[in-house]
């Protein structure tokens, strides 16, 4: 009766501190909400979706056609050689949301639009840009001057320039192969029969090409409709254990507050046992970081439409998090002797081993980043939590998260031991 | 004089612990390795292609031809391997970034001018897999184009003089196609890359060197952590009333708070000259191409975070609160700011947002120097921008100081 007496005193005093509750809550809503505006979307659209920035592209079309060049169709007027196809391409409503694209009269200019960061990218299309597409013998060299500090797009627009080139290089390349192959037959194709090979090979490739890659994600894992939820999922995930890790330590902090005051030195004096103090302080600190990590949880559900996953999984891990985070808040507490060292011990304590712990959450979506990042993790509780918190969002099973539970629960005893006898010794 | 004793004295009371100085020195180098690493492709692997397994079940002459192609590709590193199951392991583990199946009859339908899709499992949310996917779309298509080429110049020869057997006819289609790869491997039109990085970076060298982002990216964010211990020296200094009696002597309220300032300045600033030191010995970057540049960074950003430093220590009335106002800007301004992840990937607006954030100046300037190889002029502008805060932080710190009991 008197542990609970202790355990409701501390937890009241901990949800009335506008402080302890803008640190529980407060702060791992703000910094979810801030990326959540800043990778787009708006609240409760269910196919809000990552998307890249557009880039600017600056184009300088040298090209000066081929008088073999014939253009056939609605844009034939506007289309007078392969660079045109390109730029337009390029600049059509398709890769609008992708690339805006603006014009320069020669190379220098583009090159200078990008050295200036007015652009990301200089495309630059030479002179012999047709003539290398139809006539046999001629080769060319299209440039892409980008600024070095980009490192996606570069590799977008390449991809795409690339697809145009091979589009558009094809019919003289299947033309090559076919003439070759002819003359090792003893063949000798006329010029007209070339020309009737050429249409047919431009026949095959005109029009989108077809899509030849089918892909999915692999099985157990977790249908990523909505990508912008799972990278928050991530964020608002790592932010949820990084901050009930400070509140295990902040609300373990009054064993030490009521030390300095004297308030526990007078509750000694009472029947009340050593034990029984600690349990109450224990079970307060528990029962906290369990309601803080609910009430985030349930927020990022409502607000953000993040999918923990199944509710066995969740409890589980909001369980084994509650342990280990009083645990390694009482451990730490016990570290110190007065409420000078408090900021110290929790910047490097908490803060890095958070930091470490909760890496995936800065990692996800960076190729090989994300599997080195959580191997490390797990040389702190942290990452126990956090990689508890993932199986489960991933939609891995209760099998999945239960040996990171087991984890937290073994970091949990080696603290709770290590913290009960410093304390012990100290008041005994 | 009596700034300089009170700077003193406050650095001295925040280097009394050895942990400030792990806290304030090994931790940002700890995670700007850590960074480092992992943003390079991680797991230390001398190839930094996208690892890939690959299953053929269709051990044609094309399904052997895709894999010539993806052989040469720069995007990703075929594993080709029989056991599916083990594959599917290796990709739960991350172990590899993506898994491609090519179906049976997956030649046959190429050659027939309608192709098979390859079959590949990855994250479609990542990078990765989008990398993956797109690179195999080009290489197929590729591919699809040759053998294309390679019927077409079959169905030629066959229309001048038929083939004597079926299997002259195949050889026939798969010497066209040999031709045709070849062919494809040497197009008429090609794409060079260059970037406009100059070189005085050291041109190429830094755009490979991941460090160039996570070196400035964890000095700035461990230069706000940092500012836990020195606003705490303030906050006490109050709470005990110290302050109280440093009013009571002829010292003023102006020369306080530029003694709390000096010590943090002086305290960020040395932090970044350590770490700048580590980063240009052991990290490969050539801070040093412009010292003056980077010296002006530098002292921009120390003068900014002092600043803020010296707002939350005359905001907070408690130790605790000294870290929440810390934490929370560390966070914010540094996600916010482009430490974490460059700020390219973030939509347009948000980049011109981001520029709320010190960080994101710090991020420019350093960014001028390590990767595109320009001198101090481009350090003007970012330099600027964080001596406004500077003096933003700072004006504000002596307003709420004037109100301050006595």
């Amino acid at each position: 009766m008197k542990l609970l007496a202790i355990t409701l005193k501390d937890m009241t005093r901990s949800f009335r501190s506008v402080f302890a509750l803008a640190f529980m809550f407060g702060v791992p809503l703000l910094v979810t909400g801030m990326f959540y505006l800043m990778f787009g979307g708006s609240v409760g659209s269910e196919g809000a979706a990552f998307t890249l920035p557009r880039t600017r592209v600056v184009v300088a079309d040298l090209d000066e056609g081929s008088p073999y060049f014939q253009m056939d169709g609605d844009n034939a007027e506007d289309l007078q050689d392969m660079g045109d196809i390109l730029t337009h391409m390029l600049s059509g409503p398709q890769l609008a949301e992708l690339i805006e694209v603006t014009f320069a009269s020669d190379a220098l200019s583009a090159r200078a639009a990008v050295d200036r960061q007015e652009a990301g990218i200089a495309l630059v299309i030479p002179a012999n840009f047709t003539r290398a597409m139809i006539e046999p013998q001629a080769v060319a060299e299209v440039e892409l001057y980008h600024d070095p500090t980009l490192t996606l797009s570069p590799g977008i627009v390449r991809t795409l320039v690339e697809r145009a080139i091979d589009s558009a290089a094809g019919p003289k390349l299947g033309l090559g192969v076919i003439v070759k192959q002819m003359e090792a037959a003893g063949l000798s194709p006329d010029a007209a029969q070339q020309q009737s090979l050429a249409m047919r090979l431009i026949g095959d490739t005109s029009g989108a090409p077809a899509e030849l890659v089918t892909l999915r994600a692999s099985e157990g894992e977790a249908p990523t409709a909505d990508p912008l939820a799972a990278m928050l999922g991530l964020i608002m995930g790592g932010m949820t254990v990084f901050y009930a890790f400070y509140t295990g330590a902040t609300s373990a902090q009054t064993i030490m507050t009521e030390q300095e005051h004297g308030t526990l030195q007078r509750l000694f004096t009472t029947p009340v046992t050593i034990p029984t103090v600690l349990g109450g302080k224990y079970l307060a600190t528990g029962l906290t970081v369990l309601v803080q990590m609910i009430v985030l949880l349930v927020c990022g559900r409502l607000i953000f439409n993040i999918r923990w996953g199944a509710l066995p999984e969740v409890a589980l891990t909001i369980l084994g998090t509650a342990l280990v985070a009083t645990s390694m808040g009482i451990f730490l507490i016990s570290l110190l002797k007065t409420d000078k060292q408090v900021g110290m011990v929790f910047g490097v304590g908490l803060t890095i081993t958070g930091m470490v712990g909760i890496f995936s959450a800065f990692t996800g979506g960076a190729p090989g980043a994300s599997s080195v990042a959580d191997r490390f993790a797990l040389f702190v509780p942290q990452g126990w939590s956090m990689a508890a918190l993932r199986a489960g969002m991933d939609g891995n099973g209760l099998v999945a998260v239960l040996p990171f539970f087991l984890g937290m629960l073994a970091w949990s005893v080696v603290f709770f031991f290590i913290g009960v006898r410093r304390f012990s010794k100290r008041f005994a | 004089m009596k700034i300089i004793d009170l700077a003193l004295k406050d650095l001295s009371q925040i280097l009394r612990d050895w942990k400030a100085a792990v806290f304030l020195l090994v931790s940002p180098i700890i995670f700007t390795l850590f960074f480092g690493f992992v943003f390079s492709g991680g797991g230390g692997e001398s190839d930094p292609r996208l690892p890939v397994g690959l299953v053929d079940r269709d051990q044609t002459s094309l399904s052997a031809a895709l894999l010539d192609l993806l052989d040469d590709s720069t995007v990703i590193r075929v594993e080709a391997g029989d056991d599916l199951a083990a594959l599917e392991r290796k990709l739960a583990k991350e172990d590899l970034a993506a898994l491609v199946v090519i179906p049976a009859g997956y030649g046959a339908a190429m050659q027939d001018g309608a192709p098979l899709t390859l079959d590949v499992t990855a994250d479609p949310a990542s990078n990765a897999g989008m990398s993956v996917q797109n690179e195999l779309q080009g290489t197929a298509q590729r591919l699809s184009n040759a053998s294309r080429a390679a019927q077409l110049s079959v169905e030629v020869l066959e229309e001048q003089q038929p083939f004597a057997s079926s299997a002259a006819r195949e050889q026939a289609f798969a010497q066209a196609l040999e031709d045709a790869i070849a062919t494809w491997q040497k197009p008429p039109v090609t794409l060079s890359m260059r970037s406009s990085a100059l070189p005085a970076a050291e041109g190429e060298a830094q755009l490979t060197n991941s460090y160039a982002h996570s070196s400035p990216g964890m000095m700035a964010q461990f230069a706000i952590a940092g500012l836990i211990g020195a606003a705490e020296v303030i906050v006490r200094e109050r709470k005990t009333r110290a302050l109280q009696r440093l009013l009571t002597t002829s010292i003023s309220r102006a020369s306080i708070l530029a003694g709390h300032y000096l010590s943090m300045f002086i305290m960020i600033f040395a932090q970044f000259a350590l770490l700048i030191a580590f980063g240009q010995v052991f990290l490969g970057l050539n801070y040093a191409h412009d010292w003056l540049a980077t010296l002006m960074m530098a002292l921009s950003m120390a003068a900014a975070a002092a600043g803020m430093g010296l707002l939350i220590g005359v905001m907070a009335k408690t130790e605790e609160q000294v870290i929440m106002f810390t934490l929370i800007p560390m966070f914010i301004l540094s996600g916010l700011g482009g430490a974490w992840v460059p700020l390219e990937v973030m939509p347009e607006t948000v980049q011109k947002v981001a520029h709320v954030s010190p960080v994101a100046w710090m991020m420019d300037g350093f960014q001028n120097i390590l990767v595109r190889g320009l001198d101090w002029r481009a350090a003007l502008l970012p330099a600027g921008a964080l001596m406004a805060f500077a003096l933003g932080f700072t004006l504000l710190s002596i307003l709420r100081f004037r109100t301050v009991s006595e």
